[in-house]
């Protein structure tokens, strides 16, 4: 993202890492917390959306920092937008599947 | 009842200036500097040095103390999205094109940008004009791109004509620009106004069908809803000249007719394809309707709809002077800015009930436009 820093760049990608971490270790505590009833597959569509969320995010700081502004915008803007429904969708759909309290 | 009478006044006294100020800025484009056609044309000439008119369309290029003509260059147009785009054609004797230049153009910029980008008059350098050049059109900007083709071949007509003696292009009837969308548009507005007025128990559910059905045909499938362009190109009378595309007129039309008579919007809870856009994105989310009540949200899209209109009457050029997200949303045209405002209105419709509609959309000042001079009007009539 700041190719031209030596102290930027890294500190950048070092946050992004860190996100991952707390994502990751938060995700199934949340999950508990709001009674999500989570099982292997729940968490394979949260997964492959959090790996394309994750992965579009770097792609598009990679090409901003590769002078490629456009790009850049319009994948982070484009693909971006697109994953932020589809997240909606899938919580949507989570919270509808979730198992009747007993 | 004091501030209710101070605001009528502030209301009335804004609406007059609307009128004035739109009034001037059509009288000042009239007085700009207007194109120098045959000064443009000029620079078209390759090896003459000299032009010479023949007809209003049609120049000679010829060299200095020569009598005979190296090259032609014939003018012509099409019909697009905003008016007329003119064009003009330089071809050699042997009746190939060497040069295509675009004099003038009232479609939106991204449009034509992208239909100039994808090399559409390249392809027809070096063809000759007495061979049929059928060109591809550009997905997403076929109005622009049927616009320029018109042109093309109507430019090329009276070099035919002079060189060959072959009439080529026919006059196309104005009435062949109607299609069955604009029919669509009519009957889908008349079934919004009784899915309005129906009590029927299953109302919302056509509400519902009714915004999904214009969100898929007037929106992803045409892009022909109608804009701050539209308004403009309607009190422009641009429209008289011919459209690539009369659906949003149509619509526009049908919709300021429909408030005139019964004070009642039909529009932007049954039809908006983008409304219907964030309606859906709505349901996904858990969202909040929010009260925007400062002056801001009410005065702010009323003052940049009046400087849209303005600038689009003053450069002669309504379909250039646009704000809204519809073109990046149904057919992903449009400058980098529009292109942010699009992201940001559909990821907001996520959390908040119809952002666009609520702060900038430009029906709302319209609407309350036409709403409060009925009003006034009203009144006035029933003082005497």
């Amino acid at each position: 993202m700041f190719p031209q820093s030596t102290l930027l760049d890294p500190l950048f990608w070092m946050v992004l890492g860190a996100i991952q971490v707390l994502v990751f270790t938060g995700a199934s505590q949340w999950a508990k917390e709001y009674q999500l009833g989570m099982n292997w597959w729940k968490w394979a569509i949260v997964g492959f959306w959090w790996l394309s969320f994750i992965l579009t995010i770097a792609g598009a700081f990679t090409l901003l920092g590769e002078n490629e502004g456009n790009a850049g915008w319009y994948v982070l803007g484009f693909v971006g937008t697109l994953l932020v429904i589809g997240g909606a969708a899938i919580l949507k759909v989570l919270v509808l599947l979730k198992p009747n309290p007993q | 009842m004091y501030s209710k009478k101070r605001s009528d006044s502030r209301k009335k006294v804004a609406s007059i200036v609307s009128v004035i100020l739109l009034l001037l800025s059509w009288y000042a484009g009239s007085t700009r500097i207007t194109d120098n056609q045959s000064g443009m044309v000029e620079q078209l000439l390759i090896k003459g040095d000299g032009l010479n008119q023949i007809d209003d369309r049609l120049y000679e290029g010829s060299i200095a103390n020569n009598l005979s003509p190296v090259e032609y260059i014939g003018l012509g147009s099409g019909i697009g999205y905003g008016g007329m785009t003119e064009v003009a054609v330089t071809v050699s004797l042997l009746g190939d094109i060497q040069r295509i230049a675009v004099l003038s153009s009232k479609d939106t910029s991204s449009y034509l940008d992208k239909v100039i980008q994808s090399n559409l008059m390249e392809k027809l350098l070096g063809q000759n004009i007495k061979s049929s050049f059928d060109i591809d059109g550009v997905s997403g900007a076929t109005v622009s791109t049927n616009a320029l083709t018109e042109a093309i071949k109507r430019a090329a007509d009276p070099v035919s004509m002079e060189l060959f003696g072959i009439n080529r292009v026919e006059n196309e009837k104005s009435s062949s620009h109607f299609r069955w969308l604009d029919l669509m548009a009519i009957a889908m507005f008349m079934m919004a106004i009784l899915v309005n007025k129906t009590r029927h128990q299953q109302k919302s559910m056509f509400n519902w069908a009714m915004l999904l059905t214009s969100m898929c045909v007037f929106g992803f499938y045409s892009s022909s809803l109608f804009s701050s362009s539209t308004m403009g190109i309607l009190i422009s009378g641009a429209w008289l000249s011919g459209l690539g595309n009369y659906t949003s007129i149509i619509l526009l039309s049908m919709v300021i007719l429909y408030i005139i008579a019964t004070n009642k919007n039909v529009y932007c809870n049954t039809l908006c394809p983008f409304g219907a856009t964030q309606e859906c994105l709505a349901k996904l989310g858990n969202t909040k309707t929010i009260s925007l009540t400062s002056g801001v949200f009410e005065w702010f899209p009323r003052g940049l709809l009046l400087v849209t209109l303005c600038l689009g009457l003053y450069y002669r050029n309504p379909a250039s002077f646009s704000y809204e997200p519809f073109g990046i949303m149904f057919g992903m045209i449009g400058s980098m800015y529009l292109f942010v405002l699009t992201a940001i209105t559909v990821v907001t419709s996520l959390v908040v009930k119809r952002p666009w509609c609520r702060t900038l959309c430009p029906m709302n000042p319209m609407t309350d436009f036409i709403r409060f001079n009925r009003q006034w009007i009203k009144s006035i009539f029933k003082k005497r």
